[in-house]
């Protein structure tokens, strides 16, 4: 790895600056031992079967399983291994055959054909009026999910086992979706019964996936146990029974993993990576994922009208150092607004060659970043950072930041915005009042740049905070959505690229990968993002 | 004579009464739930955004605002909220869209156990060493130097050392999770509740000790033990009793200070309980779980400084007197 002789200056300016625990003593060693860490999509597959797995859910407890609303982490995770989705979501992020076949008939038209001998956990089977139903309730009006059927007319169920989905303006990302909650599918019967009760833990849920929901103590932990008749052998589950814990303190998960008394956690906090490497109850695994920490202009007024001012900021932060340092190797550097981690599988090798010019463009480079400070005409206001606060790993991003800036002359003041506060900041422009710059851990869900693309470069946007207008940009991001060939897409948006590159209205400092946590007796894991919308669980057995 | 007081006085002592038991805790609930309400909702950012995340559009957000009944007027969510009540129903979680009784009922046994446990923990070593130390004199310096230990460290460092060395060293008992079944419980929240009873006992220890030596250098005490009265019978019947009032005020303001001080170690150790529910449930203004748990807490204030009044009217009859003539 090329390593810039200015890292090893920021790693022990860190150590001085920043909590002794994470930096001082071992942690030189620690950043050396991570580089080793590879990083793989899939576990070796598990031998046999175990009695009993202890997950711990990546962000405490669900609040809600209902596949319409279950964006977050704990839903999702939990959701999809409950239900099925329609595609799959392969380790490698590629999609394929799930609960059904899906063919785009024309640009307007998708017909998805459902399996044969799939069966709700009531052995009832799973119908194409189960299935159309399921869609539809992703269109009601307060569905979480809703964006992704933004331009479907209609969906509708013919024959026991056929759904037309009719579309407004033809939509390339749909059927991608349908790999994600969006395409997760419930029994229609039990839902209408459940009512406004379905998906919690009073009402429960019905679906047809490797494991079946047994209880949910509200406060305390959800079971499941393996639904003997699944129709994918695959992903037939190894446990016979899951007991999913609601932990949410990092040193309490730490404690949990090291004692044994969990067997395995997605979404392992970067700041316990150290202690967890530490431990012999398991190990610490890295997967690829389109996760990505964005730092981003937040208003459209203010000294970072001035685009020399923005792309002075973007290119004085130390990408590989932040990737190391904080991210204790679980991150790669990324130099462009787009993490390359959300580049359509199929169109990976033309997004490479178009950005890669983006790495010399957007390097680290102080001398340049002063010069652009000096032609920005800044003179030398205050800049205010907002970053959600009681999360370690963020705080110590910002303190870097704010360093980093003062580096070139530029001030930053950081604003610690309770979690409400800060989540009221990412789509209301009265609560991003007075912050210039916002830090934030981006997801995508769908393995296509247009999901996030679709959310910035659209007028009035909800992640355009910048109020960045450019009709060509905005033209091509509608157009590319409304493209098929996978080829024709990506030259519609990498020939935009240099266009909002250029107006640094944000950037993608460092791809995060997916940090796991599996007991030493176990494998079988998803490593990869993926994990969050397959039945990973299912998979993981004894070596 | 008549020994029945007129009945003037008798009216006056019944108003006393629905004041003091019924009026004032009920005037207190009330206060204390419109203050919660309030604060709650002056402080920063949209509960709505929070459920449905950045990506949703502002038409859905305006839906599950009407849904949740978030877009009526404050003072009127307030009116309904507590109506409702009235009608034991507490309302639905923003959060978890589910019944609010049903997710505090799930956590409320845990926290009560961790407390009641803890309390047990607090009352047996903090009077057994407040009394070891008044009663065997050379034994003061050990135990004052013990509670001013205890007093020192904070629950969160006594339960990270206390994994240490018995959960992960020892491997005597589990570091995360409440537990299931009286023995399991008792056996996974074992840790917790010494950690929150660690600074407590240390406090109930050295206000017992001062409380028993001030009632041993008493005249009368000094007094009866001149007459020849036994030791321990002068001890039990004129220090001991007298030295409960404090001992007794100070136990009861410790159960509301280890319910407050559960929110910490709750997190510590995994544990959802009705602290850390509180605590999630600010940070994401879930207005019904707060208010819901705000109060449950104030009821139990109200339950501790009534029990405690009681109590000292049975100890001190000088107290009964006065408020009764």
């Amino acid at each position: 790895m090329k390593r810039h002789p200015r890292t090893t200056v920021l790693v022990a300016g860190c150590c001085a600056l920043l909590t002794l625990s994470a930096c001082g003593g071992s942690g030189g060693k620690n950043t050396a031992d991570t580089g080793k860490t590879k990083v793989q999509a899939q576990l070796a597959a598990a031998t046999g079967d175990i009695d009993k797995l202890t997950w711990a859910l990546p962000k405490g407890e669900p609040t809600t399983i209902d596949p319409v609303n279950a964006v977050d982490y704990s839903s999702a995770l939990v959701a999809s291994n409950l239900c099925d989705t329609l595609l799959r979501y392969n380790p490698d992020f590629t999609t394929s055959p799930g609960l059904a076949t899906a063919v785009q008939k024309d640009d307007r038209t998708v017909v998805l054909t459902v399996r044969d001998g799939a069966t709700f956990w009531d052995g009832t089977p799973v119908t194409a009026e189960d299935v159309a139903f399921s869609l539809n309730r992703g269109m009601a009006p307060t569905a979480v999910v809703g964006f992704v059927f933004a331009n479907v007319s209609s969906i509708t169920a013919a024959g026991s086992s056929m759904v037309t989905v009719k579309f407004k303006e033809p939509d390339e990302l749909f059927l991608k979706e349908l790999s994600t909650v969006a395409g997760l599918v419930v029994q229609e019967s039990y839902t209408k019964k459940a009512g406004k009760s379905f998906g919690t833990a009073s009402g429960g849920i019905m679906c047809s996936g490797p494991l079946k929901l047994d209880s949910w103590k509200p406060g305390s932990e959800i079971r499941l146990t393996r639904n003997d008749d699944y129709w994918d052998k695959e992903y037939r589950s190894h446990a016979a029974e899951v007991i999913l814990s609601f932990v949410t303190d990092s040193a309490a998960l730490v404690q949990g993993l090291k004692s044994g008394e969990i067997d395995g956690a997605y979404e392992v906090p970067a700041s316990v990576i150290p202690s967890l490497q530490n431990g012999s109850a398991g190990s610490v695994y890295f997967g690829q994922s389109p996760q990505s920490l964005e730092f981003a202009v937040a208003t459209a007024d203010g000294p970072l009208k001035n685009t020399d001012l923005r792309r002075a900021l973007m290119i004085a932060i130390d990408r590989e150092a932040l990737a190391e340092a904080v991210y204790h190797g679980a991150a790669e550097p990324n130099y462009t607004l787009l993490a390359s981690s959300t580049w359509d599988p199929d169109g990976r090798e033309l997004w490479k060659k178009a950005s890669d010019r983006y790495t010399t463009e957007n390097a680290y480079d102080l001398d340049k970043a002063k010069e652009l400070v000096k032609s920005s005409g800044y003179t030398g206001q205050k800049l205010t950072l907002s970053v959600q606060a009681g999360d370690d790993t963020f705080s110590r991003i910002a303190q870097l930041i704010q360093q980093q800036a003062e580096q070139i002359g530029v001030k930053i003041a950081i604003n610690q915005a309770q979690p409400l506060e800060y989540s009221t900041m990412l789509y209301d422009s009265e609560a991003r009042k007075g912050t210039d710059l916002l830090l934030s851990a981006n997801f995508n869900g769908a393995p296509d740049p247009l999901e996030y693309l679709g959310f910035v470069f659209t007028p009035g946007g909800p992640y355009n905070w910048a109020g960045y207008e450019d009709q060509k940009v905005f033209d091509a991001v509608a157009e590319a959505r409304q493209t098929f060939d996978t080829a024709e897409r990506v030259k519609l948006l990498t020939d935009s690229q240099s266009a909002w590159e250029k107006a640094a209205t944000g950037t993608s400092l460092v791809n995060t990968y997916e940090v796991s946590y599996l007991g030493k007796d176990l494998t079988g894991a998803t490593t990869s993002f993926p994990y969050l919308f397959t039945p990973s669980l299912a998979l993981i057995g004894r070596k | 004579m008549s020994t029945s007081p007129p009945r003037s006085a008798r009216a006056a002592r019944a108003r006393r009464r629905l004041w003091r038991w019924v009026l004032g805790p009920a005037a207190t609930v009330l206060v204390a739930s419109f203050a919660v309400f309030t604060t709650l909702s002056l402080a920063p950012g949209d509960p709505v955004g929070r459920v449905l995340g950045a990506r949703a559009t502002d038409a859905q957000r305006t839906a599950l605002r009407h849904e949740l009944g978030l877009d009526e007027p404050l003072p009127l969510r307030y009116v309904h909220w507590l109506t409702d009540c009235l009608h034991g129903d507490f309302g639905l979680s923003i959060a978890h869209r589910s019944p609010v009784s049903e997710l505090i009922g799930a956590r409320l046994g845990t926290t009560l156990f961790l407390v009641g446990y803890a309390s047990l923990l607090v009352v047996i070593i903090g009077l057994a060493l407040g009394i070891l130390g008044a009663v065997f004199r050379p034994l003061g310096p050990v135990t004052a130097g013990l509670s001013g230990l205890g007093i020192a460290i904070p629950s969160y460092v006594a339960a990270s050392a206390l994994v240490t060395v018995f959960a992960l060293r020892l491997e005597w008992f589990p570091t995360i999770g409440a537990g299931s079944g009286f023995g399991d419980r008792a056996w996974h929240l074992t840790l917790p509740a010494v950690s929150l009873a660690v600074g407590w006992s240390a406090y109930v220890a050295q206000i017992t000790r001062t409380a028993l030596r001030e009632e041993q250098s008493r005249e009368h005490v000094e007094t009866a033990l001149g007459r020849g009265v036994p030791p321990a019978v002068v001890f039990r019947r004129h220090v001991l009793r007298n030295a409960a009032l404090p001992i007794i005020t100070v136990t009861g303001t410790l159960i509301a200070g280890l319910v407050a001080g559960s929110v910490i170690v709750e997190t510590a150790f995994g544990i959802d309980g009705i602290g850390s529910f509180l605590v999630s449930s600010v940070a994401t203004k879930d207005y019904n779980v707060v208010l819901a748990i705000s109060l449950l807490l104030v009821v139990l204030f109200v339950l501790i400084t009534t029990a405690i009044d009681s109590l000292h009217r049975v100890l001190d009859p000088r107290i009964r007197d006065r408020r009764t003539s």
